[in-house]
């Protein structure tokens, strides 16, 4: 009886284990995939082809957070390795925006400071400071453009009456492995999305030009639609992705991102700063919309924007698609996003 | 077990363009299907703005390749044809040896169909940088249809991409738990072979074994 019940706690725990790995795995691919200094285009180290349950990492190579969901990726930024996802007991939904950042017209590449002007940012603690809308003038930043391309949601939805940490008779072994098993899957998927939305190819030119531009990324804990004018909404498309079924609730990933990016109305030809936020984040108890740091980067030469090939992204392809067998995400953080439980909006939507 | 079958979308190539989209497909669903330690490889596509995953296998990398090369030389032999190639996972299992049978089956647990309908012949047209006689024509209606054309063929390809993950994500339960130390699942490459009623015998054979009541939908 006893043993019974220490059984479950251990597969409770395991559970909660892969669920936190699964959000550091999924951030870890959004920086990967977002971030020139973290990828791993340019990295040229020997293909890892080891088993999962090698011991020793130091041979091959493989890291051991390397095996989480067989998926090696580059060595994570060491904010990220210190950024405490074990602290959201409730496992808060993860928020992270893709931001396309532009100077200002007069600015003076010789004098122009991107940190300071970040640090300014961040400390002035003002919600909008990092997006393009219509309150550009009440967060400080008229002279920059900015514009959010993408934001990534990863969330575990709890089911009610569940908690992943009391432990539960369905957290069998059989259950935690064919759990594990779906959430590699899902991950591959993830990996391979990155790459196909229109981000990818200014994320792909900044590696190979070796320039660096402003693109910077900003992992939220939580996020509202107030960030979004109605206009930014209806720019936007959703992408869900299956979710997969846990014992306590289930496993959510999705974005928003803009089809078209090339809008050279909102966007000048002048030369972009490079910048990244430096500062990391504090503990989401003390500030409810704590930001992630991006990764320092040096101020590249200046060069505008490679938008004038003709692409294949349009708005009109993507039309809302009949459902999948997942369910629409129904956040249970009283914080989460408004635009999922908006149904008037008019946006495309897909779901795979 | 179940196997489950996906027909993907059916693309419109030009025979210059199959090495790619082929590579691209193909590796797609490799990668969802090497459940084993892998360090991703992105490659770009140089014909297209797409940039699909490698699990970085140099092996499989090569098999891949040769198939395609198989491929190419019979499209080269049947030029204007609509053709299917279908890359299967199964599992192999023991059973009792007689003196027809072998001791081991394959079991096919998934099938996914890449169609193609290569609408150039191959002699007209061997390298993208080649201009042909048919094709020569250095007005800026037929550079601008040219353009349109491509832009159309990278959506598509894009759309099967999409609907390589949207199949993955929707179907999980008949995929097998992967042994350890194995990378990736076995699998099989079928192209169309000299003549296509072998090719339609091999379908046929492996219906008959997976237990699928259709091949096309």
């Amino acid at each position: 009886m006893a043993s019974s019940h220490s059984n479950t706690h251990i597969e409770a725990a395991k559970l909660e284990q892969i669920i936190t790995e699964f959000f550091y795995k999924s951030l870890l691919i959004i920086l990967e995939s977002r971030s020139p200094y973290v990828s791993s285009r340019n990295y040229s180290g020997e293909q890892i082809m080891s088993s999962p349950s090698s011991s020793s990492s130091s041979s091959s190579g493989v890291r051991p957070r390397d095996k989480w969901f067989n998926l090696a990726l580059r060595e994570c930024p060491s904010e990220l390795e210190n950024f405490d996802l074990c602290r959201q007991s409730n496992f808060e939904p993860v928020v992270s925006d893709v931001i396309l950042e532009q100077k200002p017209l007069d600015w003076d590449p010789v004098t122009f400071s991107p940190k300071s002007d970040l640090v300014k940012h961040s400390s002035s603690k003002d919600k909008n400071s990092f997006f393009w809308n219509s309150d550009q003038e009440e967060s400080g930043c008229e002279a920059k453009g900015e514009k959010v391309i993408e934001r990534w949601f990863v969330q575990h939805e709890s089911r009610k009456g569940s908690d992943c940490s009391s432990g539960s008779r369905r957290s069998s072994s059989n259950n935690l492995s064919a759990l594990y098993m779906k959430l590699i899957l899902l991950l591959r998927s993830l990996y391979v999305t990155f790459r196909l939305l229109p981000a990818y190819k200014i994320f792909r030119d900044l590696n190979s030009s070796g320039q660096i531009r402003a693109f910077k990324l900003v992992p939220r804990v939580s996020s509202s639609d107030e960030y979004f004018t109605q206009k930014d909404e209806a720019e936007m498309q959703r992408i869900w992705i299956t979710p997969v079924d846990t014992s306590c609730g289930r496993l959510c990933l999705s974005v928003l991102y803009r089809s078209s990016i090339s809008d050279k109305s909102s966007m000048s030809s002048t030369p972009m700063s490079p910048q990244f936020i430096p500062d990391y984040v504090g503990s989401p108890l003390t500030d409810p919309l704590r930001r992630f740091p991006s990764l320092p980067v040096s101020q590249g030469s200046p060069s505008s924007l490679p938008f004038s090939r003709r692409h294949s992204w349009s708005f009109d392809r993507y039309k809302a698609s009949p459902p999948s067998v997942s369910l629409s995400p129904s956040p249970t953080h009283s914080e989460s996003h408004a635009l999922v439980s908006n149904p008037s909006s008019r946006r495309a939507c897909r779901h795979l | 077990m179940n196997c489950e079958v996906c027909q993907l979308k059916e693309l419109e190539v030009e025979h210059f363009e199959i090495r790619e989209v082929l590579r691209c497909i193909l590796h797609t669903i490799v990668f969802h299907r090497a459940l084993g330690l892998v360090r991703p490889k992105d490659v770009d596509l140089e014909l297209f703005e797409i940039t699909y995953v490698q699990c970085g296998d140099v092996e499989l990398e090569k098999k891949i390749d040769e198939k395609i090369d198989h491929f190419i030389s019979w499209v080269e032999k049947h030029p204007n044809k609509k053709s299917q190639i279908c890359l299967s996972f199964y599992e192999v299992k023991s059973k009792q040896p007689s003196w027809f049978t072998n001791k081991t089956e394959r079991l096919y647990w998934e099938q996914w169909y890449v169609n193609l309908n290569v609408t150039q012949h191959p002699k007209h047209h061997s390298s993208k940088s080649h201009h042909t006689k048919l094709i020569v024509d250095p007005g800026e209606s037929a550079t601008e249809e040219r353009s349109c054309r491509r832009a159309m063929v990278e959506a598509s390809l894009r759309e099967v991409l999409f609907q390589i993950i949207k199949f993955v994500n929707e179907k999980k339960d008949h995929v097998p738990p992967i042994s350890e130390g194995v990378i990736y699942f076995p699998y099989e490459i079928t192209i169309p072979s000299s003549s296509d009623s072998a090719f339609g015998m091999d379908m046929i054979k492996r219906m008959l074994h997976s237990g699928h009541p259709t091949m096309l939908s």
